[in-house]
């Protein structure tokens, strides 16, 4: 059972306190039997990008985080493929293969005019840039097979050049030509996360690694979770929960009687003793990568099919 | 603790595996913990305890690939700048940040976010090595053609920097208003989401060496970072900034220059001699031709190395401004150079950069010395290999530095604006 909440800048604290306090809610949330933390906030049900970039956030707190995978929630209409891509590359190796992100087509009208006229962007082709972003991303760490890196100090090698490539990726709203200057993530991809509510689903085809659904009451949720899996999605599922704080009691809405959820992303101001309170009822998911402890494969890049054998 | 009477600035310019492009074959050498955070924090603290202002990294917007081949024998740094100083900050309480980030392919916006949340995370530590991006082959990886022409990189980059200060300026407001700016290249309404930036704003440091590049760090840089292969180009470079500072309106003594300098240590000259000799040989014949490859965009791995120069080929085919090309390469060809043989020299020459080799005592010497003849403000060193050169010089001339009163044994503020004698605000 995989549980997960948010973590951002805290609103009630100032200036020098604010990363103390960042560390100490990162703590807690471990402590409390947290295996994923998505580095960005609630808004109501919806997650949201935080106050705190994530790409600076996730190696920020890698060493804190230890044993607890970290997600960046990214604002992805603003964000460029090339640089989303070496920064996701270089925070999974540094976590040792277990970064997520989750790219947001969620924005402010101030965010939007803050970026400027060269991002104007109509609402109803939001789900297309947003989407087209994200395959740009993964088209740039597919310049690179996981296999690239020889670096063998006898022979002078360092890579093998037949396994890095252009990638020459064209669409809809991106152009990006590589080969990206990063290696291939230790995941192949880092774990793509999406919240159902989210513009971005709307895009055709996307298809996320993991799905964030629900949140209303425990028979909308599973009810929710059951036509994702009609609709065909194979991936993990988190039902999103609301905390119902009641002395003694079991601080989680229902959250046992959610169906067909592999774990449980939770929404709530006390978000550990909402942890701790759902922890016994499921082990945390074991494994080196995110990947492994989610079983999800890793990514193939389209390109190996056309390798020679021959190393 | 009194202040130094003639103090130094260094910087630590950590750029993967080193300065020598065949050092990740030396022994003591670790290509391989390049991937791996340990690495990077055991780094970031022997840069700490070398009392270091800040740790400094370049960066690329492009593949490594000539013609679309990567190098096999280079060792390309292949981690995020951002993110490592990221991870190097959040293990170390003093030595600044300085990443470089480039005003051509970002956003005021995005920058002003990605700097307000390192000086967050570092607690005052960051600095913004400003760029306008010069390779051709960055433009397509952001959809783009062409790379815009320099004057114009130019102009934008000096209106971007307006943006983001007006953007960081807002939040050190109380009263948080909107910042509405519409210029040349921008026009927007926008306000930081970030609640504290501990400098106000990250140190702005700058690195262009044109006409261009020189006037637009007169009017906006704090710091410099250049090349100075001697003590009379150091002294002339530092004599034309000041000047073009003050010209600027701006206090020469709120800019520090900053040249680069790699170094081998040894116990005696005779070894770091030897050092040196061996991290140039592990550049081999192949290593070097990639080398020049990469640096002409031109994949010479096609012809036979005992090949002359095919300079008619390079120039019609190569990914720079032909003639550039052409000038860099006509005196080989009129030598009669194979390509093994231009490129060996070229591989193995110090890049603009000075280069010492010799004990750590000589070192302190030479920059005690640069300081006293105003030949600059502290130094960017750039370790032969990584990290065995790194600690020897933290181990071996920091304290000689100590000694003589030119380095601080102890940082006595907490920010990077502290640690350069800057001002809070400008």
């Amino acid at each position: 059972m995989i549980l997960s909440t948010c973590l951002d800048l805290a609103a009630d604290v100032a200036g020098p306190q604010l990363m103390a306090r960042l560390r100490a809610d990162l703590s807690a949330c471990k402590a409390a039997g947290a295996d994923m933390l998505l580095l960005g906030r609630q808004d109501g049900a919806l997650v949201v990008p935080g106050r705190l970039d994530a790409l600076i956030g996730a190696p920020s707190l890698a060493g804190d985080a230890q044993g607890v995978a970290l997600v960046a929630v990214l604002p992805t209409l603003f964000s460029l493929p090339f640089h989303v891509a070496r920064g996701l590359s270089a925070a999974d190796f540094l976590t040792g293969g277990t970064m997520g992100w989750l790219p947001s087509a969620v924005t402010t009208s101030l965010r939007t005019t803050g970026f400027g006229a060269e991002y104007a962007i109509d609402a109803s082709d939001i789900p297309a840039k947003a989407a087209d972003m994200v395959r740009a991303t993964q088209a740039l760490w597919d310049s690179w097979d996981g296999d690239a890196l020889v670096i063998d100090k006898a022979t002078g090698r360092y890579l093998d050049t037949s396994r890095v490539r252009r990638v020459d990726y064209r669409g809809t709203h991106f152009d990006v030509m590589g080969p990206l200057n990063a290696a291939r993530p230790p995941q192949g991809y880092p774990v793509l996360v999406a919240d159902e509510q989210d513009a971005i689903l709307r895009a055709p085809d996307y298809r996320p690694d993991l799905l964030l659904v629900g949140g209303d009451d425990a028979v909308g949720t599973s009810s929710a979770i059951a036509a994702w899996r009609e609709r065909g999605f194979s991936g993990r599922i988190l039902a999103k929960v609301a905390s119902a704080v009641v002395a003694g009691a079991c601080p989680i809405d229902q959250a046992g009687a959610i169906i067909g959820a592999d774990g449980f992303h939770v929404i709530a101001a006390d978000a550990p003793s909402a942890l701790a309170a759902l922890r016994p009822s499921g082990t945390p998911p074991t494994g080196a990568t995110l990947r492994e402890r989610l079983s999800l494969a890793v990514p193939a890049t389209p390109h190996s099919a056309n390798r020679s054998i021959a190393a | 603790m009194s202040k130094p009477a003639r103090e130094l600035h260094i910087w630590a310019f950590l750029q993967g595996i080193g300065f020598y492009p065949g050092g990740w074959r030396h022994p003591l050498a670790q290509p391989r913990s390049v991937f791996d955070r340990a690495y990077y924090e055991d780094v970031a603290r022997l840069a700490e305890r070398g009392r270091f202002d800040a740790i400094v990294f370049g960066d690329q917007l492009q593949g490594r690939d000539a013609a679309g081949r990567t190098p096999e024998r280079l060792a390309i740094p292949t981690l995020d700048p951002f993110t490592l100083l990221s991870a190097m900050g959040a293990v170390t309480e003093r030595v600044g940040l300085v990443a470089t980030v480039s005003t051509t392919y970002n956003a005021p916006m995005g920058v002003a976010e990605r700097f307000a949340s390192l000086d967050l995370a570092s607690s005052g530590r960051a600095g913004w090595n400003i760029v306008t991006t010069a390779h051709p082959n960055a433009a397509p990886n952001f959809g783009e053609r062409d790379l815009m022409e320099k004057g114009l990189r130019y102009r934008r980059a000096e209106e971007f920097v307006n943006v983001t200060t007006q953007l960081w300026d807002a939040v050190d407001d109380p009263a948080r208003p909107i910042v509405r700016h519409k210029g040349e290249w921008f026009d927007v309404e926008g306000q930081l989401d970030t609640p504290y930036v501990p400098q106000g704003r990250p140190v702005l440091v700058q690195a262009g060496q044109s006409g261009d590049g020189r006037d637009f760090a007169a009017r906006t840089a704090e710091a410099i970072f250049c090349p100075a292969a001697t003590l009379e180009a150091g002294q002339a470079f530092r004599d034309d900034i000041r000047e073009r500072v003050a010209r600027a309106g701006r206090d020469p003594d709120g800019v520090k220059i900053m040249p680069g300098l790699a170094f081998v240590l040894a116990d005696t000259e005779e070894a770091a001699q030897r050092k040196e000799r061996e991290l140039l040989e592990m550049a081999d014949d192949g290593l070097c031709i990639e080398y020049l490859s990469e640096s002409i965009g031109y994949d010479l791995t096609r012809h036979a190395a005992s090949d002359l120069i095919p300079i008619d080929t390079i120039v019609a085919e190569c990914e720079f401004p032909a003639e550039d090309i052409r000038r860099m390469l006509t005196p080989g060809v009129e030598r009669g150079q194979t390509i093994a043989d231009y490129c060996r020299g070229y591989a193995r020459q110090p890049r603009g950069h000075a280069i010492f080799v010799g004990t750590a005592e000589q070192l302190a010497d030479r920059m005690g010395h640069w300081i006293d003849e105003g030949g600059c403000d502290g130094f960017t060193l750039q370790p032969g290999f990584m990290p065995e050169e790194l600690r020897l010089f933290v181990d071996h001339t920091v304290p000689l530095l100590q000694q003589r009163g030119l380095l601080r044994t102890d940082y006595e503020g907490t920010t990077l604006r502290n640690h350069l004698g800057l001002s809070t605000r400008r």
